[in-house]
């Protein structure tokens, strides 16, 4: 392990981007409001991007954009001028799946770099090597290679490399799948993907059962270290959709992982401790696929997807007031005195508690939170910062 | 313009020559995905006899490149017209090894603006399928704007998807039943079917409607297009040498064709397969408002 690995974040808004960072992450990813494969998410416009970019850089962070699109011919007018408003703005590298623009960015902006999608599928060495061959400054490895692939790669091309370690995952190759297309006319090279691998279908077998062919998550806790061990250079969430509180837990958990290995300090009770709360936190089981085996049965919901519902994410902290030692919140979900609660922080600390009374902003006393987005305060002892997230204290169990 | 025939078997290629098809595209062993896949001594004979050209066109591992290096210095000395490559090690082992074997950019859904093909086209790749997802306007203005030689799939049933996943074996495993045979029918609400196949490779889905581009040859022929792929391989063989006479007869008398005549041609074309048009004639979107 030579050199520090990035811990990279996708951001579907200014909000969430601040969180990710501010919870661990070194780089974000986001699209803007063209050419970006989540052509439905809420996406950044110019000032956000510039914004985005004073606020990571100020962190000493990087911002990376998504032109990940497959070009037609009617998205090529404007597209130079696209690339060069968004590089003025800041960023610090393209990620790009669509070849013919890597010429033009590398001879046009001598100091941003060029990252190749996955959405190109890459998965061998000899094409690592034709991107590095074309300037291409990383490249996005496909999510069907295994450690040991992944490996041969970087000791043979000496290519930076950066892997998917947590989210959904596809159940064709980036690229290689049209189905939302075919079924809804939505294109899905192009941001438009309606996610028709997770529809139900019947098949002509003599069996009832409904032919899916939905994939569960990818989580990769267990295999950080080794990871690092041979060299990827950022690790990668899926997600840029995803919500605040959902970016700021898996964020903060790879982050603690990550730093306890490479400080000597990764406990097992740690990394179990992290993978409990990554678990909470997802609303689908998860799987490590080709990082580890042939993906399989096992690696697929084929008898019924059981998609959960988190209720763990109870209030974002507004504000602490350290002489009377008031935590202000927004709620998120309900709680009621009573409640065991933990609120961990962006700088990594956690705050456990059992509620004991809970006031509306204007200090009343209520029963019960049980209206998202209301303010309320409760008393807390240790102080805690804006940003921080409180949740239902996660058990060893 | 040439027709390039894909059919089911080797054994159909005097049929399908005698009614009109120039050459034939064919897979190899382990390296093709959803063509018909003979072995290289097969290979070796065919292009002695027939105008033949070679899919390679799976994503490929690591632990291929050695055999794949090969197989290429092989082909190179076959009298092959081209390969059709999806994975960039192809192109990058041709460069690296200056081999002279035409190139044939066949990334299924990715070849849909003409910047991008000449982007291939300086990079050494002379040919390119253009993908089934965009409209006939599209495919004639990437023409225009392209010294790359662009081919065009008129017919047969269009890929929709691929994956590494052996998704039949692994549904079948995990009800605990055993998979009678190799392509299954996927219904989606009674709306939509697709074809779902395994091979080595993976497990690739086709829409179950054939594309009948009898239409699209005339502004095909019109343009001036070099290559039109017609693909058989999941048709009865009659009607697939029925086709072929049928746009065998566009292609030698579009241009003195009478509007009625051409109605007549192409109905004649829809009673045998229907008149679906995929998307050449509708756009797909992406944004919704």
């Amino acid at each position: 392990m030579n050199q520090k690995v990035e811990l990279l974040s996708p951001a579907g808004d200014l909000e969430r981007l601040k969180i990710a960072l501010l919870y661990g992450a070194d780089a974000v990813y986001i699209g803007g409001k063209e050419y970006s494969l989540r052509a439905n998410a809420t996406n950044f416009s110019f000032d956000e991007i510039k914004e985005a970019c004073r606020f990571a850089h100020n962190l000493n962070k990087k911002v990376y954009i998504t032109i990940n699109i497959v070009f037609h011919n009617e998205d090529l007018e404007g597209v130079y001028d696209y690339l060069k408003s968004v590089y003025e703005a800041g960023i610090d590298a393209f990620i790009v799946s669509d070849p013919f623009i890597i010429h033009y960015i590398k001879d046009t902006f001598s100091d941003v770099e060029v990252h190749v999608s996955t959405q190109a599928s890459t998965t061998n060495l000899e094409s690592v090597k034709y991107w590095k061959k074309e300037g291409v400054d990383r490249v996005v490895l496909a999510r069907e290679l295994s450690i040991s692939e992944i490996s041969e790669i970087i000791q043979e091309t000496g290519m930076d490399t950066e892997v998917f370690i947590h989210g959904a995952m596809c159940t064709f190759y980036s690229g290689r799948c049209t189905l939302s297309n075919y079924l809804t006319n939505r294109d899905s090279n192009r941001g438009g993907c309606s996610q028709v691998c997770r529809f139900a279908f019947d098949i002509d077998s003599e069996n009832d059962k409904k032919f899916t062919m939905a994939t569960k998550d990818l989580n990769m806790a267990d295999y950080i270290p080794k990871l690092l061990d041979i060299g990827v250079r950022s690790l990668k969430i899926e997600g840029r959709m995803r919500s605040h509180y959902y970016l700021a837990t898996v964020i903060s958990s790879y982050h603690k992982i990550i730093e306890a290995y490479s400080s000597n300090t990764l406990t097992k009770e740690l990394l179990e401790k992290q993978k409990q709360i990554l678990s909470r936190v997802a609303n689908r089981e998860t799987s490590t696929h080709y990082f580890t085996h042939e993906a399989d049965e096992s690696d697929q919901y084929y008898t019924g997807r059981q998609e959960m519902s988190n209720q763990d994410f109870l209030a974002v902290v507004l504000d602490y007031d350290k002489n009377s030692k008031i935590v202000t919140i927004s709620e998120r979900n309900y709680f009621e005195p009573g409640t065991e609660v933990e609120i961990f922080t962006p700088s990594g600390k956690t705050v456990s508690f059992t509620v004991q009374k809970i006031y509306n902003e204007e200090m009343q006393e209520i029963e019960k939170a049980c209206h998202p987005e209301e303010i309320l305060k409760l008393r807390l002892d240790e102080e805690v910062e804006r940003d921080s997230m409180m949740r239902l204290k996660i058990r060893k169990d | 313009m040439k027709y390039l025939v894909i059919p089911r078997e080797n054994t159909q290629l005097d049929e399908y020559q005698k009614r009109g098809a120039d050459a034939f595209i064919f897979g190899i062993e382990k390296y093709s995905v959803n063509y018909p896949e003979v072995s290289l001594e097969s290979l070796r004979q065919l292009s002695k006899n027939y105008s033949i050209w070679v899919a390679l066109n799976k994503n490929i591992r690591n632990e291929e490149l050695k055999d794949l290096e090969t197989l290429l210095n092989q082909l190179s000395s076959f009298e092959i017209k081209g390969i059709l490559f999806y994975d960039l090690a192809i192109l990058h082992m041709v460069q690296r090894k200056k081999l002279k074997i035409p190139l044939v950019w066949h990334q299924t859904h990715m070849v849909t603006n003409y910047q991008t093909c000449n982007y291939y086209f300086n990079q050494g790749v002379s040919y390119g399928i253009v993908s089934n997802e965009i409209t006939l306007e599209e495919i004639l203005e990437i023409k225009k704007n392209t010294k790359m030689e662009m081919m065009v799939q008129v017919f047969g049933y269009p890929v929709v998807s691929h994956s590494r996943r052996k998704l039949i074996t692994n549904y079948f495993k995990d009800i605990h039943q055993k998979k009678t045979k190799e392509n299954y029918i996927l219904t989606e609400k009674q709306k939509e079917s697709f074809f779902i196949k395994e091979t080595h490779a993976g497990t690739t889905i086709l829409f179950g409607k054939i594309i009948n581009g009898a239409n699209v040859l005339f502004d095909l022929l019109e343009n001036d297009f070099s290559y039109a792929i017609l693909d058989m391989r999941d048709l009865k063989e009659e009607v697939g040498i029925q086709i072929l006479e049928l746009y065998t007869k566009i292609r030698e008398s579009f241009s003195i064709f009478s509007q009625e005549k051409k109605k007549q041609i192409i109905d004649q074309t829809i009673e045998l397969v229907g008149d679906y048009t995929n998307f050449f004639y509708k756009k797909t979107i992406y944004k919704v408002k």
